[in-house]
């Protein structure tokens, strides 16, 4: 496909502006997770610190009562199965939403994204109360189970995509006697790459960075995910800004290898293979 | 829907047959959701609406007081301006944070070479934790010795109280929320984009078609569902923002940055005032429900799905 | 490239895990042994040790605070559990946002046994019914409260019982960079200085060059214990008969004084997260700097010029803020025993020997408070405030219950006074109307 000379250069053109806006702020905070405490707000601002101190990396990985690697693992226990989970629970709903006619349908929907605009704080103290008399605190299930079974977000960004698969690759499965189960496997699913992609990323992350739901359900230090142990890298008296900065950059490195390895799913071209055959 | 409704009985029987297949399957298809929406949501919800009609401390036992708590809220100047701030925020982020997405995501939709270094750029902001970007830019904000008045010390333009002056404080909050959320709108409307199947491109090209035409007759009507979705939970989100302004400048200087959900939260948390909390957020809500309503109106006409 | 990108992010994170996994893995044994009386030892400083004999059950103990902090308290507990084998102590660390976790158990009632609380929060908790009277335990650990600073006692009331008991506090006193006054030739203040004073230096140690302020004289914070602080140094009854009084001239007095110092051009204006200010006075931006103990473990490990801390200048008089941490009982325990054996245990030297050592906080005892090992240097500054600890005002603010919804006016109000947009008159004014008319009617 050609696209005209111009529109290359232009859109380089941009990207290398934006690049630059956008790493910047981030350059910054790598070369500083490098430096002592005193060179981080040195004025006139130093860039690059005058040792490259990889002790902040050191104490970060000492720090706290269990080893950075055991809060990964414990981050990991909450992530993977919520990722797992969300997505196929969401998939079958946003499927049922996008396709299949059932009463009360938008109406459901409707209530779906309206719980989207209640604000968390609200919502914290009820659910901690249910969880408490279901005597589930201090265990990892507080936060894995409002997220297993399809949340709102996913609903809807997934419906939104599943739209518009062409009806005609349903249509053809339902003339061969395909049930609607089937139909979500064998042709939905394998089409959504893309979005599913764009959401295990973004469940990723977002559970991942999750801090005020590991904090009031958490008790002991050994189960802590690793935003808590960030945390405590500041007080509200004095804060590690030098290991935060190293922290955050360990923190970020499974996050990152998520988003690698996903977004080259996003790619041109997917849902055509479905039309080819 | 491939069959026609005829009068014959037997091809009536059919159709109600399928109708009530359809409920069925849709709703064992949307089952594990809803009943986890009726528990861990909706149970919560209701309870906090209910909340709203009490004086409760969170520690106290709570006393009723109807709708009081609403009538305080519309006389109570901080909520008010809170809640001005709050659109000051929506009207300016939205549109600049969609746009913004929009045009880079344009960008890597085309076949440059090193596409997946610029994409993974582009989301490092959106990885990175909220505290620690918000502390990166508290440092480059600040007045006397951020690296901003620095830079701009350069051009001789004297330093800018990018937080602490009151009238600009809650845009350069913007500005940083900005930076750091793009990259997430960017990567949906990317996946719409490079859903766009080529065969549309070929036809097109077949005719001749200008760069721009392509963007304006292929491109974006295409987008729209992801358009749609990236609107709506951009402004249900934004109206709900919080934590750039809880930790950049807690809601100074003055009330400048107050937004709903600050203080919301600093008074179910700070102050002690649960119910007075719980009020707020059903306001907030209800405006916030109002808002989508009308978007969804004005939006859904443009949405194309595919038939 | 992406492929080596991805290669060696796997690489660094394996090397990171393998670092971390090789450092020593510190373990946390909650296996139940069979309790063996240990011997008492010698130095031990602690008179609850007879009342522990024979005690048995598990409490929960939760706390804020650091890494470091945690493992401070780490160490106490596992002293603790040695000492009386029949108890186990769950240490439940709250890295952060410590009130709203607690207050989301409090919600539901699942407090744990002994919990922190600030000065602020006391009679909230109190009037919710959710502490113990500890007015026993008082009487039956006399050391707790034998040797404690007058005053210090009254900030862990409620109305007039004890229902929790300060662990230590924090003073304000003012940091002094050696080095910019020794290069300007000034001497030290000593304990005598004022408010004028103050002003004065600072005014002498401010250095512009090219339309740019090079150094500062001092720094202003918009934090509670600076305003009362500068109202209290001139005996200002900025709360009366529960009211908001800050219109009072000898308030507006105090607070004017910050006021000034950043509209001379002094002091700069402060962030609004008050975060910023310590750093400045690490680099060695400012000559003066006001605040509490916590930052001398910074300024140990990170200033390097010489310097020392001084009294606040004076006013007319010299109060300090009282800032601290409470330790209370829950009244729903059903070990309140055990917690208050363990509570005596905290407080006790021994004890306050392991928590202390990090130099964030000053000792409440006045044996403690001159053991060079407890309190490091610079110590002198901190002993004499132990002289006038606590503010009528204060206390009496503290005593509505609606002290953090009252700090959050102030400090709004304040900080448009320092950005410029209002007078201290004016502040003061608008404080006490929204006070008076909302939280104080």
């Amino acid at each position: 496909m050609k696209q005209s000379k111009k529109s290359i250069v232009l859109s380089y053109a941009i990207l290398a502006f934006a690049t630059l806006i956008v790493l910047l702020p981030f350059f910054w905070m790598l070369v500083s997770s490098f430096k002592s405490q005193r060179e981080l707000f040195a004025y006139p601002p130093k860039f690059l610190p005058s040792v490259w101190k990889w002790e902040n990396y050191k104490q970060v990985l000492s720090a706290g009562s269990i080893s950075f690697f055991q809060m990964f693992l414990n981050s990991m226990k909450v992530t993977l199965p919520v990722v797992v989970l969300n997505i196929t629970f969401s998939s079958l709903a946003a499927y049922a939403f996008a396709r299949i006619n059932f009463p009360f349908k938008n109406f459901i929907f409707m209530m779906f994204i309206s719980s989207m605009m209640i604000p968390a704080a609200v919502v914290m103290i009820p659910r901690f109360m249910l969880f408490t008399n279901l005597k589930l605190v201090d265990t990892y299930w507080p936060l894995i189970l409002p997220s297993a079974f399809g949340t709102a977000f996913s609903i809807f960004l997934l419906r939104q995509f599943f739209m518009t698969i062409p009806k005609d690759l349903e249509e053809a499965a339902v003339i061969d006697g395909c049930g609607k189960f089937r139909i979500w496997a064998t042709i939905i699913v394998p089409l959504s790459k893309p979005i599913i992609a764009t959401l295990s990323v973004f469940l990723f992350q977002g559970t991942y960075n999750d801090f005020m739901g590991p904090l009031i359900y958490l008790n002991t230090d050994t189960k802590f995910t690793i935003q808590l142990g960030l945390a405590s890298f500041r007080n509200s008296f004095a804060t590690r800004y030098d290991l935060i900065m190293a922290g955050s950059m360990l923190a970020l490195i499974p996050v990152l290898i998520i988003y690698i390895v996903c977004q080259k799913y996003i790619v041109k071209g997917i849902v055509m293979s479905g039309l080819k055959g | 829907m491939a069959s026609v409704n005829t009068n014959s009985p037997k091809k009536k029987t059919k159709n109600m047959t399928l109708h009530k297949k359809d409920a069925i399957s849709g709703y064992m298809f949307i089952a594990p959701a809803l009943i986890s929406f009726l528990v861990f949501v909706l149970y919560p919800v209701i309870a906090s609406f209910v909340i709203s009609g009490f004086n409760w401390g969170i520690l106290g036992t709570p006393k009723f007081i109807g709708l009081e708590n609403y009538k305080t809220l519309f006389n109570d100047p901080v909520f008010i301006e809170s809640l001005k701030n709050t659109f000051k925020w929506v009207i300016i982020y939205v549109p600049f944070s969609i746009l913004v997405s929009l045009i880079i995501a344009l960008a890597m939709d085309m076949p440059l070479r090193g596409i997946g270094f610029f994409r993974t750029m582009f989301y490092l902001p959106v990885m990175t934790p909220m505290v620690v970007c918000a502390l990166l830019f508290v440092w480059i904000y600040n007045t006397e010795f951020g690296v901003l008045n620095y830079v701009l010390s350069f051009f001789d333009i004297s330093a800018i109280g990018w937080l602490s002056d009151k009238r600009i404080s809650l845009i350069s909050i913007a500005l940083m929320s900005v930076w750091k959320h793009s990259g997430y709108n960017m990567l949906i409307l990317l996946s719409a984009l490079q859903g766009i199947p080529d065969s549309l491109y070929e036809a097109a090209a077949l005719d001749g078609i200008t760069p721009w035409r392509k963007l304006i007759d292929i491109k974006l009507p295409l987008i729209m569902p992801s358009m749609y979705f990236v609107v709506l939970t951009s402004v249900i989100d934004a109206f709900q923002v919080f934590t750039e302004v809880f930790i950049m400048t807690k809601g100074g200087p003055g009330y400048s940055t107050h937004t709903v959900s600050y203080y919301l939260f600093a008074n179910a948390f700070e102050y002690g005032k649960m119910g007075y909390a719980c009020a707020m957020a059903v306001v907030m809500f209800i405006i916030i429900l109002v808002v989508t309503l009308i978007q969804d109106k004005i939006m859904n006409k443009n949405v194309q799905y595919d038939s | 490239m992406k492929k080596l990108i991805c290669i060696f992010l796997v690489l660094a994170l394996t090397l990171s895990l393998t670092t971390a996994c090789s450092s020593s893995a510190p373990e946390t044994s909650k296996t139940p042994e069979t309790p063996v009386a240990t011997e008492k030892p010698d130095d031990l400083k602690w008179d609850g040790y007879e009342a522990s004999k024979g005690l048995s059950g598990k409490i929960s103990f939760m706390h804020f605070g650091d890494d470091y902090e945690r493992q401070m308290y780490a160490d106490l507990i596992a002293a603790y559990e040695d000492l009386v084998p029949g108890v186990e102590v769950e240490q439940v660390y709250t890295p952060g946002d410590y009130y709203t976790k607690l207050q989301t158990l409090a919600a539901s009632k699942t407090l744990p046994d002994i919990f922190w609380l600030s000065e602020g929060r006391v009679k909230e908790f109190a009037d919710a019914g959710l502490m113990a009277d500890l007015t026993d335990v008082l009487e039956k650990y006399p050391a707790i409260s034998d040797g404690m600073f007058d005053g210090a006692l009254d900030y862990g009331k409620a109305d007039g019982i004890q229902y929790c008991i300060p662990k230590d506090y924090t003073s304000y006193v003012m940091y002094i960079n050696v080095d910019m006054f020794k290069e300007a030739g000034i001497p030290i203040p000593t304990s005598d200085w004022t408010m004028d004073d103050y002003m004065k230096l600072s005014g002498e140690l401010t250095k512009v060059a090219n339309g740019r302020t090079t150094q500062y004289g001092t720094a202003v914070n918009n934090y509670r214990a600076d305003w009362i602080n500068f109202m209290g140094n001139y005996d200002a009854p900025w709360f009366k008969d529960g009211k908001s009084n800050i219109s009072d001239p000898n308030a507006v007095k105090g607070l004017k004084v910050q006021a000034d110092l950043i509209k001379n051009g002094y002091a700069p204006a402060p962030g609004t997260t008050g975060e910023s200010e310590d750093r400045l006075f690490i680099i060695g931006q400012i000559a003066m700097y006001p605040s509490g103990r916590w930052v001398v473990p910074s300024f140990i490990n990170e200033c390097d010029f010489e310097w020392t801390a001084v009294e606040f200048p004076k006013g007319t008089t010299r109060v300090s803020p009282f800032i601290t941490a409470n330790v209370a009982i829950n009244s729903q325990s059903s070990s309140k025993e055990i917690a208050a054996n363990f509570l005596s245990f905290q407080l006790s030297q021994t004890g306050l020997g392991y928590t202390l050592s990090s130099g964030l906080s000053v000792p409440l005892y006045e044996e403690l408070i001159t053991d060079k090992n407890i309190l490091a240097e610079p110590a002198e500054a901190f002993i004499a405030t132990s002289n006038y600890i606590g503010d009528k005002e204060q206390v009496e603010a503290l005593g509505t219950g609606k002290w953090s919804e009252y700090n959050s006016i102030i400090s709004a109000e304040l900080s448009l006074v320092f950005e410029g947009s209002q007078t201290i008159e004016q502040a003061a004014a608008n404080i006490d109307k929204k006070a008076n008319e909302t939280l104080f009617k």
